[in-house]
Order: structure tokens, then sequence, then C-alpha cells
């Protein structure tokens, strides 16, 4: 049953992704990114990671994607621009292919269902216990509060306009 | 006692460099005196360590630093009675042509980055010669090469200059590559580069493994010193100052080579020391061969001294290490004293052809008498000091093959031949048309003329004063007995090789005087108005036409067809992989395209491609 | 008391923020303070780093035990950890010295020094990390810095710069993420020296599952450390970038790469030593003869740089894969030798993009046509780039001679096929003499009419300072080799108190 779901969601996934790349319209790549970004948030669901797939649909597809069709609407005035084709996307697609290939023959072969996960997963309890926790990973919790404020800094300081533009 | 301060010995010179090169800007002479006077300094420092080394009859090893602070590379000196006797080449000859420089460069407008230079060789060539392991010894082998290189393309604006220091830098590199793979294979299998534990180990290793190594170790002195088939470049070097020939190129750096085989004589297995031999031979004759047509002054002097080498390296080959060593201590005496008269009279003439010159002597008294000097004493006809040696290695020669004694012997007789000719061309005769306005140069440089020719006359009689005992300490002692007894002959063959020497160089002698001096004289006046002695003249020119027969075309053929593998061969391959190189790099560049997603895709590509091979491995790795 | 161990990241944080606090402050002709601010934050971490591994290495010599393992294993502080930190603000301290000078026309320079101090954070939380999450976040902390650094000045040239930089960077960290999410699939746990306790039991079960961990973090520190075939972005970034920051990439954020693989292939991976090693021999190899190779026809200095820091980064990758060695103690030097050509390295290839700086500071371009007579121009400035390069030839007496030596030692007391590495090396250092020759013969023998020019004082200042150190290395290097070996006896000894010297 649950192999059944998972692969019917991978295959949207991958779908939406290759969508994502190859529509010709911006607003459909946004869309598709959209489709793409939920049913990886179903993907966490079916592991048991309620909280982290609640956040994945909070964050991205209602911050970001929404963020995104803003921002195309807004800038775009000509929504059916057609993105450029790269010139030859055999050599990208080669060696995408040598690279899927070179992971399948690793990931099979293992005995995965050996594996057992943490009992509980994904609560907001354990996620809290977890981050906020001296002896756990407070530490990479506080650090990606500077990889934020680093970013947010860069951002300004790419997105500013030098006096002459 | 003083021996323990000899690291102060090639620190001097190190230290000249430095200032000249911060300070000698603008100062008289370009910091010539600094020059001068540190490289004196380190003279006599060497002379009194040699001193001591001489009277307490012991050689001195240091313990070493820890330069890099891990084990095994521990940088020590040694001076035993081998390194004393180079010491004293290097720093005394090193001295003396720094003085005469101070003549010889005057006016030249980067006479600073000739001081700088030359303090930089003189420094690392007399670190060479006291370091105590092969690692320190390779250091300073390669900047030996570095300074001879920069030396040799000192006039860098003369395009035959600058190729020709190419030429010398990527010849002797062949050489250097060998010489590193030798000394990393003795490391491996015998865990030191110390030279004197490696004597201790040496008769306890694999004899293949040491064979290859003393071989590999011998390429790099075929680079160093000259020898064929790597000989091509010391030509072609005479394009630097003439003082740079005397003192890199016939007294010091060229010995080196031969001072290398010496060095770690001990490792040597029969059968590396008959390549050594062979090569030496056919280097000897070759080279001599060559001299013999040369017009250019240096070069006769140049093919000379890769002859020479040839004579020291079929000397070491054949298990006359005292007499190669001889012969190098002599060599160098009278070789830098030939480059040094060929500078002067290149100085006052301004030209480098010899059949322009002609009747010096009388302009140029001081010089024509030392290069007589010298050339006698090249030669090896008795008493002086070219005589003593040559006499050895003879000896020595015979008692091991009597096929390389008739090469050897050949090379003699062109010897004599090719300097008597030089000296009968440039000196004798008729004023030739450079002649007209020289005259003698300045005291400052004829005095290391008279200081070199003292050399040249005396050095050969050491060998009364027990100079064979001496060297012989710097080898294990059981080493000492084999040598004896495998070059002993019979006293009775001993002394006839004496009188066969002696008769080959006189008729080299006799040869080129009566060709060259006698047939000037009948071409100009003889020939059309004193016929009855017309046919001893044809006779003469009979014997002028073989040898000219001989020389230009048997040996010019022979020189055409080395000078071919020289140019095709030789360049050819260096040049080759230089432009491989080149076109692979251009290749590689197309690669680099520019587009961000070629290059995603490449990481992509990379990664897919590690794991399949891994897999088609089948994980056995 | 914890915090006084951490003194060095204390001081970086803290005057990161307060670059940025004070920059509102300021007026705009007084902005250059925001560069000796921040310089005097690095000397104070650096001096404090150098007095700590000092003191550190006195208690091991000593025989007491010192902590290093702090926050339940999540930070190590070892000798290991302290040495790539001395690379790091030493190379962070030049940069911003050199960049008083060079910035001084340009805006923006709160966000400049703040994010060099941001990056060189996340560099040395990289080289402390014990843990896979600190390790990745951290990482993307020095490598977001950077991105925007590259973009400094926004014009075409920088932006595409920083855009290569960040796509391939991007993928990369997809890269090294996957592999650590691997390794935390298969043991459960994100910490290093936990994971090597688990390997061994469920190495039969999952054993190509680690093998795909094991390449695709190498694929993504390759990356980072710019190995081939993952080394394209790498000329195209230092080239496009400001030169100070070419030098900060090249000399710190490389080496990032190395201490993160090192330590994670060498801690948690050891069982698979023979694939890893395997790896990164053919890798070391190609890498450092792609570099030199692509370097010999180059006529950008900058590129060439590029190319040439991707051929020493093959040098080092050479020396890692030694540590597959199973000769005993071979391991320690190999190690010991890797790590001192990175702080060699650093010290030179920063210098050089320095000096590179310095001239297109004053006008001239970066082709190396255009070095002509810089001898005469710029005495100081060709001087120290003469000493970096001969340096990075490997020409005796200069620091680049010690490690290479040191590496070349390690392949050969490593014996069998890896004498080869050390063939290849030798091979290469032959090669490359003739393109940094090449810089040389420019500056000092081509004949140039021009005006002797006034050299800007502070990357004057590091350039001696620099070019100082590199000959010291070169001439006295027990210190230095000391430090390194102390460094990589730390690495192997897991974390525990007290470390023997082999």
């Amino acid at each position: 049953m649950n192999i059944i779901v998972f692969s019917i969601i991978s295959a949207i996934t991958i779908l939406s992704a290759i969508g994502v790349i190859s529509s010709q319209r911006i607003m459909h790549s946004v869309l598709s990114l959209a489709v793409m970004l939920l049913s990886v948030a179903a993907v966490y669901a079916i592991l048991n990671a309620e909280f982290l797939a609640v956040i994945q649909v909070l964050v991205y597809t209602g911050g970001v994607i929404v963020l995104l069709l803003f921002a195309t609407m807004l800038t775009r005035s000509d929504l059916q621009l057609k993105r450029e084709q790269p010139s030859d996307i055999k050599p990208a697609v080669a060696a995408a292919s040598i690279f899927a290939i070179g992971l399948l023959f690793y990931i099979v072969g293992n005995n995965w269902k050996s594996l057992k996960g943490p009992a509980v997963v994904g609560s907001v309890k354990n996620i809290g216990m977890l981050i906020f926790n001296v002896k756990k990973d407070v530490i990479p919790f506080e650090i990606i509060s500077l990889v934020l404020l680093a970013a947010m800094v860069g951002a300004i300081f790419l997105g500013r306009k030098e006096a002459g533009q | 006692m003083i021996v323990e301060y000899a690291w102060i010995i090639p620190l001097l010179p190190a230290i000249a460099f430095l200032l000249i090169v911060l300070f000698g800007k603008g100062r008289k002479e370009g910091g010539g005196y600094i020059a001068v006077s540190l490289i004196g300094t380190s003279m006599i420092l060497s002379l009194l360590t040699i001193a001591e080394v001489v009277l307490t009859g012991k050689g001195y090893e240091s313990t070493g630093i820890n330069w890099l602070g891990i084990k095994g590379f521990q940088f020590g000196l040694l001076v035993d009675q081998l390194s004393s006797i180079m010491l004293f080449v290097v720093s005394v000859i090193g001295f003396v042509i720094i003085v005469y420089s101070l003549g010889y460069m005057k006016g030249d407008h980067d006479v600073q980055r000739y001081y700088a230079e030359m303090s930089l060789f003189i420094a690392s060539m007399l670190a060479l010669v006291i370091s105590s392991n092969l690692v320190l010894f390779f250091i300073a082998w390669e900047f030996v090469g570095l300074s001879s290189y920069l030396l040799i393309g000192f006039w860098y604006r003369k395009p035959s200059a600058a190729s020709a220091a190419k030429k010398a830098f990527l010849v002797t590199r062949v050489g250097d590559i060998m010489l590193l793979a030798g000394i990393i294979i003795l490391y491996i299998n015998l865990g030191t580069v110390n030279i004197r534990e490696l004597f201790v180990l040496a008769p306890h290793a694999n004899v293949g493994m040491l064979t290859l190594a003393t071989l590999l170790i011998f390429g790099g002195a075929v680079g160093k010193s000259s020898q064929f088939p790597l000989h091509v470049w010391l030509p072609d070097a005479m394009e630097g100052p003439t003082t740079v020939s005397a003192l890199i190129h016939a007294a010091t750096m060229v010995t080196a080579g031969i001072f290398l085989v010496a060095r770690v004589y001990p490792l040597f297995t029969p059968e590396s020391l008959m390549v050594v031999a062979w090569i030496g031979g056919i280097t000897a004759l070759m080279a001599a061969a060559m001299a013999v047509v040369m017009t250019d002054i240096k070069r006769v002097i140049a093919y000379s001294t890769i002859s020479h080498l040839g004579f020291m390296t079929v000397a070491l080959g054949v298990g006359g290490y005292f007499a190669g060593i001889f012969h190098l201590f002599n060599h160098s005496f009278f070789k830098a004293l030939l480059f040094l008269c060929a500078g002067a009279v290149i100085h006052a003439t301004h030209t480098q052809d010899i059949h322009d010159m002609g009747g010096l002597w009388k302009k140029m008294p001081i010089t024509g008498t030392a290069f007589f000097i010298g050339a006698w004493s090249l030669s090896g006809f008795p008493p002086w000091s070219g005589f003593w040696s040559k006499d050895v290695i003879l000896d020595n020669v015979y008692a091991y093959n009597h096929v390389l004694f008739a090469i050897t012997a050949g090379a003699v007789i062109l010897s004599a031949v090719y300097i008597f000719r030089l000296f009968i061309i440039v000196f004798m005769g008729k004023e030739g048309k450079a002649t007209k306005h020289a005259h003698e140069v300045s005291r400052v440089m004829t005095t290391p003329l008279i200081a070199l020719s003292i050399g040249a006359l005396f050095s050969g009689f050491l060998v009364f004063f027990g100079l064979k005992s001496f060297l012989m300490k710097s080898l294990p002692g059981n080493l000492v007995g084999a040598l004896d007894k495998a070059s002993a002959i019979s006293a009775g063959t001993h002394e006839y090789i004496t009188y066969f020497s002696i008769s080959l160089v006189a008729i080299g002698i006799i040869t080129v005087w009566a060709v060259y001096s006698l047939k000037i004289v009948e071409a100009r006046s003889i020939r059309h108005t004193f016929s009855p002695i017309h046919t001893i003249l044809i006779n003469k020119f009979y014997i002028d036409h073989i040898y000219l027969f001989i020389s230009k075309k048997i040996i010019w053929n022979i020189s055409v067809i080395v000078d071919y593998i020289d140019e095709y061969f030789v360049d050819g391959t260096v040049n080759g992989i230089g432009k491989l190189s080149i076109a692979f790099g251009r290749k590689l560049r197309k690669l680099q395209t520019g587009v961000v997603q070629d290059y995603a895709a490449w990481v992509l590509f990379g990664t897919g491609i590690i794991l399949i091979i891994f897999k088609a491995k089948g994980g056995m790795i | 008391m914890v915090l006084e161990h951490f003194y060095p990241e204390i001081i970086i944080a803290f005057f990161a923020f307060a670059t940025l606090f004070i920059d509102i402050t300021l007026k705009k002709d007084h902005k250059d303070f925001l560069g000796y601010f921040s310089l005097a934050g690095i000397a104070l971490a650096l001096i404090s780093v150098i007095v700590q591994s000092i003191s550190t290495m006195a208690s091991y010599s000593a025989g007491k035990e010192v902590q290093v393992v702090f926050f339940n294993g999540m930070i190590y502080n070892d000798i290991f950890a302290m040495f790539f930190k001395v690379v790091f603000l030493v190379v962070a301290l030049f940069v911003v010295l050199a960049s008083v000078d060079y910035t001084r026309k340009d805006n923006y320079k709160g966000e400049y020094y703040s994010l060099i101090l941001f990056a060189t954070f996340g560099m040395m939380l990289v080289a402390m990390a014990g843990n896979l999450i600190l390790l990745f976040v951290s990482l993307e902390l020095a490598s977001i810095s950077t991105y925007a650094l590259t973009a400094f000045r926004k014009n075409k040239a920088n932006t595409e710069a920083a855009m290569k930089y960040f796509i391939i960077g991007a993928l990369s960290s997809g890269i090294i993420l996957f592999g650590m999410s691997i390794l935390y699939g298969v043991t459960g746990t994100t910490n290093i020296y936990e994971i090597a306790k688990i390997i061994p039991h469920v190495k039969d079960s999952f054993n190509s599952a680690l093998i795909l961990s094991v390449v695709l973090l190498i694929a993504g520190f390759g990356y980072k450390i710019a190995a081939f075939p993952f080394h394209m972005w790498a000329p195209d970034a230092y080239q496009g970038a400001p030169s100070t920051i070419s030098a900060f990439l090249a000399a710190a954020t490389k080496k990032m790469g190395f201490v993160a693989i090192i330590r994670i292939l060498v801690i948690a991976l050891p069982l698979y030593v023979s694939e890893w090693g395997v790896i990164f021999g053919v890798l070391g190899v190609l890498t450092m003869t792609v570099g030199n190779f692509s370097a010999l026809k180059q006529t950008n200095i900058k590129r060439m740089l590029a190319y040439s820091s991707i051929a020493q980064a093959g040098y080092i990758i050479a020396a890692i894969a030694v540590i597959s060695s199973t000769i005993p103690n071979v391991k320690y030097l190999a190690v010991a030798a890797a790590l001192l050509h990175i702080l060699t390295h650093a010290l030179m290839k920063g210098g050089a993009f320095i000096a590179v700086a310095g001239v297109s500071l004053l006008g001239i371009g970066t082709e190396i046509k255009n070095y002509r007579g810089l001898g005469k121009r710029m005495p100081v400035t060709a001087m120290a780039l003469t000493i970096f390069l001969l340096s990075l030839a490997g020409i005796p007496f200069f620091a680049g001679f010690i490690s290479k030596f040191l590496i070349l030692a390690a392949t050969v007391e490593a014996r069998g096929i890896y004498i080869w590495l050390g063939i290849f090396l030798v091979i290469n250092s032959v090669v490359s003499i003739y393109y940094y020759g090449r810089v040389i013969k420019y500056m000092y023998f081509e004949d140039f009419q021009g005006d002797k020019l006034k050299e800007p004082k502070l990357i004057a200042t590091s350039l001696v300072v620099l070019a100082f150190l590199v000959v010291l290395i070169g001439i006295a290097p027990q210190k230095f080799v000391h430090f390194s070996m102390y460094a990589a006896a730390s690495l192997f000894s897991h974390g525990h108190g007290v470390v023997m010297l082999h």
C-alpha cells in the first residue's frame, strides 16, 4: 500500500520538477514548482514527519511560491514571454543520466529494510528538544541564524543600486 | 677546530649575494668589491680548513641540523680529503676569477647582476662540495644549475645567449631528474641519504639496485659534466662572459659531475663503472676531434674541456679514483688559465675568430706566455701538471682495457694538436687584422693570469707530496686495496707507457707545428721562390692535406652527423615534449567553455563516472 | 569554563556584528575605519589562537590532558582545528589589510568587511566541527558570504563570476548533503566520531550505500577544493572576482574543503580507506596534471594563478591519498605534509593574488604581458610576487619547497604504488617552472619604458610580511613542521586529551 502511494507521489514530484525546467511559460514553471513542493510535503507526511510536512507547506507553498507569483506578475508585463531554450541540452541529459545510473547501482543492493528509524519523529516537542538542547543541536541551530544574517547582508549588498545605475 | 666552522664558507658568498642584490646598485663596480672581500674571506677560511684536514689527517662530519624537523633528513657537512681538494679548487679559482672580473666586466651596464649571480654560484658550489647527504647535495646542485643558467644568459638581449641558456638548462635537467631518481632509489632501499651511512650499507645491498641507482646518479653527472650524449650544451654555453666560462664551464661546475661520481664512488658496481669508463672514453676522443676543427677561440677550449672531463670520467670508470681527481685538480688550473687568457685576447681584439688573430705574443707578452704555459700543461708534455695526471690515467686505462687505452691515447694526441694549433694561430705568425690595435690588458687581469700560471705549472708536483695517500683516506679501507690491486701493472710497463705518452704528445706537437707554423712560411714566400725545398713543402702540404682531409671530410662529416643528432634528436625531443605539453594545454583550455551549465554537467558526469567505474570493478578495491 | 576555549570565535563573531553596527554610524568618508577595525578583530583572534595552540602543544609535550571535545561531541577543538584556524585567520588578516587600499574608492565597505568576518567565522567552525550538521551549516555560512563577496563591485565580470560560483556551489552542496544524509540514514547519528563506531556494525548490509556516500562527499567537497573534474568554476570565479577576494577564495575558502574532507574521511570512514585512497590518488594526479598543463597557455595572470592553485590542490590531494598507506606512521607524515602545504600555499597564493590586486589598483591590467618591466616600476610588489612564484614553483629555501618536499617524502616513505604520486609530483613541478618563470621574465627581463609608480602602502606592507613568512618557512621550517606534525597527531588521536608525537 505504502509503496504504491510513495511511487505515485514520487512520479508526480519528478514530473513536476521536469515541468519546472521545461515549460515554455514562466507562469507554468512557477505552478509546477508549487506542485513539486507540495508533493515533497506529501513524502514527509508518509514518513511520519507531520511537522516537517506542515512547515513545508507553510513556508514553501505559502510563502515562497506566493512571493514568486507576485514577483512574476508585478515585474513581467508580458506573461506569455517564452524562455530561451539552451541550444544543446544533450550533454546535460547525458551527464545527468550517467549520474542517475551511478546512483542506482549503489542504492539497490542494500538491506534498507533492516533500518529502524527513530520511534517517534517529527513531533513539535521532539524537534524542540533537539534544537534547544545544549547536548544536542543548539549550536548548528544558532549558526543558522548567522547564515540567514549573512544571506540577508549579502542580498542587500547585491540588490543595491549603484549611484550611476 | 676550524673545520667545525666550515658552514661559514658557503655562507659568506651567500651573504655577498644578498648584499649585492639589496645594496649593489649605484655602488662602484656594482658591488664587485663586496664580492671580492667576502669571497676572499671565505677562501682564507677554506684554506685554513683544508690545512687542518691535511695536518690532522682526519675528515670531519658535523652531526647535522634537522632542517625539516623530521627524522631521516639530517642536513650536515662532510669535510673529508676529497671535499678539501674540491674546496681548494672552488674557493681559490673562484676568488682569482672574481678579481679578474673587476677588470674584465668593467663598463658593462649590468655588473651588479653579474656579481650577484657569481656570488650565488660560488655559494652553492661550496655548499655542494661540503654537504654530507645527497638531498642537500641535490639542492645545491640545482642552485648551481640555476646560477649557471642565469650566467650563460647574462647577455640575455642577445638571442643566441638566451637560447644557449635555455639549452643548458633543459639538457642538464635531463641529468638532474635521473640524479633525483637515483637518490630516491637509494633512499627507498637503504633508508638514508647520508653519504657515509650509504658507504656502510652499500656492501650488503642488492647489486642490481646499486647498479641502477649509480647509473642514474652517473646520468646526473653526464648532464652536469657535459659527457656524451648530453655534452651539447657546453659549447653553446660560451655565450656567457668569458669569466663565467672559466669559472663555471671549465674549473668548477662541470667538474661537479666528476666530483659526484667520486663522492659516491664506493656505491658503484663493476657494471656501472664499465658504463662510466666507456662514456668517458668516447667523450674524450669525440670532443678532442671536434676541438681540432673549431675556429672560435672559446669553442676550441670548450671542446677541450669536454674532452678532459672525458679523461676524468674514464679514469674513474677504470678504477683510477686518484687519477680522475688528480686530473680534475690540475685541469681546473690550466683550463681556467686558458679561458682567462682567451678572455684577455677577446678583450684586446674584440673578436673570437682565431683567423682574425695572429702574432699576438709580441703585443701581449704576459697573456701569451701564460697561454703557452697553459697549453703546455694541457698537452701533457712533461714536466708540468697535465703530464702527471694524464700519465696516471693512461696507466690505469691500460690495466683495464686495451681498446679503451687506444681511444684515450688518440684523445691525448688530439689534445696536443688542437691546443698548439690554437696557440700558433693566435699568438705566432703574422699579425691578423684584429691584432693591430691590441695591447696588453690591465694589471688586475694579468695578476690572476700569473697566479693561475703558477698553479698550472706546479700543481702536478703534489703527487710527490703524498696527494694520493691523502685522497685515498676518503674511501673505505677495503676499497682502497681493491682499487690498487686492479690498477697495478708491472713497473716496466709503467715506464713504457710513460715514454709512449710523451711520444704521443710530441708527435702531436710536431705535427701541428709543421702544419700550421711552417705552412704559413711556405704560403708567403718559399713556395714561389725556393723551388728546391718545394718537394719537402709539398710533402708537408701532403701531411696537411691528409690532416685537412681527416678533419674536413671525415671528422667534419662525423661532426655534421653528431650535430644533426644534436639538433634533431636531442633538441627535437626536448622541443617536442614542450610542444606536446602546450598542445595538451590548449586542448584542456577548450574544455573550459565558460558556460556554467557545462560545468554542472561535468560535476555530475565526474561523479557518475567514479561511481560506475567502482561498480564495474565489483567493489574489489 | 567552556567559553575560554572559544575566544577566537567569539572575537570574530563579535567584530562581524560590530562592523555592521558601526557602519551605520559612520560618515561616508570615514568608512576605511571599518577595515582597520576588522583588522584589529582578526589580529586579536589570531593571537589568541596562536596562544591557545602553543599552550595546548606545551601541555601535550608535558603529558597533560587537554579538553578537546565540547558540547557533547559537537565541537572538536584539537590542534588540527587550530592549525586550520591559523591558516584562515592569517589569510583573512592580509586580505583585510590589502582591502583597505584596494576598496578605498568603493562603497558598501561595512558589508564587505562583515561578510569577510562571517566567512572566516564559518570556516573556523568547519575546522572544529565534529558533527555533520554543524559542518554543513558552517560550510554554508562561509559559502554564502563568499558568493556575495565575489560580486562585490557588481560589474559584469564580478556578477558572472559570482553566478557561476554560486550555481556550482549550490549543486555541490546538494551532493554533499546527499552523501551526509546517507551516512546519517545508515548509522543513525550525525556525530562524526560516533559514525566511526557504528560503521563496522552496518558495513555488511550497507556496503554499497556507504561507498556511494564516500564518492558523493568527495565529489561535493571536490568542488570546494577545485579537484578535477569539479574544478571548472574556479578559473572563472577567481578571474572575475575582485583580486582580494580571489586571494581569499584561493587561500582560505578552498582550504575549508580540505579540513572537512580530511576529518570526515579519516575519522568517520577509515574502513573505506582503500576506496577513498584510490579515488584521491587518481584525482590528485589528474588534478595536478590538468591544472599545470592548463596554466601553461594562460595569458591572464589571475587565470594562471587559478590553474596553479588547482595544480597545487592536486599535490595536497595526492598527500591525502598517501594516508591510505598501510605502513605504520606514514599517515602521520602524509597528513602533516598536506597540512603544511595547505599553510604554505595559503601564504604564497594569497600573497600572489594580493600582489595582483596591488598592480591592478594602479591601472595595470591583469594580462601577463602588462607585467612587462614591473620590476622597475613597482620594485616591492614585483620582488614579493617573484618570491611567491618561486615558492609556488618549489624552489629550495622558499616555503613551497619544504611542503612539497614533505609530500614527496611521504609518497616515498609509503613505498609501492604511492611512489608514482611522487613521480607525477616531480614532473608536474618541473612543468610548472615554465609558467611561473614566464611572469618573472616579463617583470625583470623585458624592456619597458614607464614611470616608477607609487605602490599602495598597505598592500606593499602585507606583501612584505607574507614574503618574509614564505622565506622564513623556507629557511627555518622546524617550528612549522612541528606544528603540522602535532596537528596530524591530534587528528588521529580521535579527540583524546593526550597526543603522542610520532
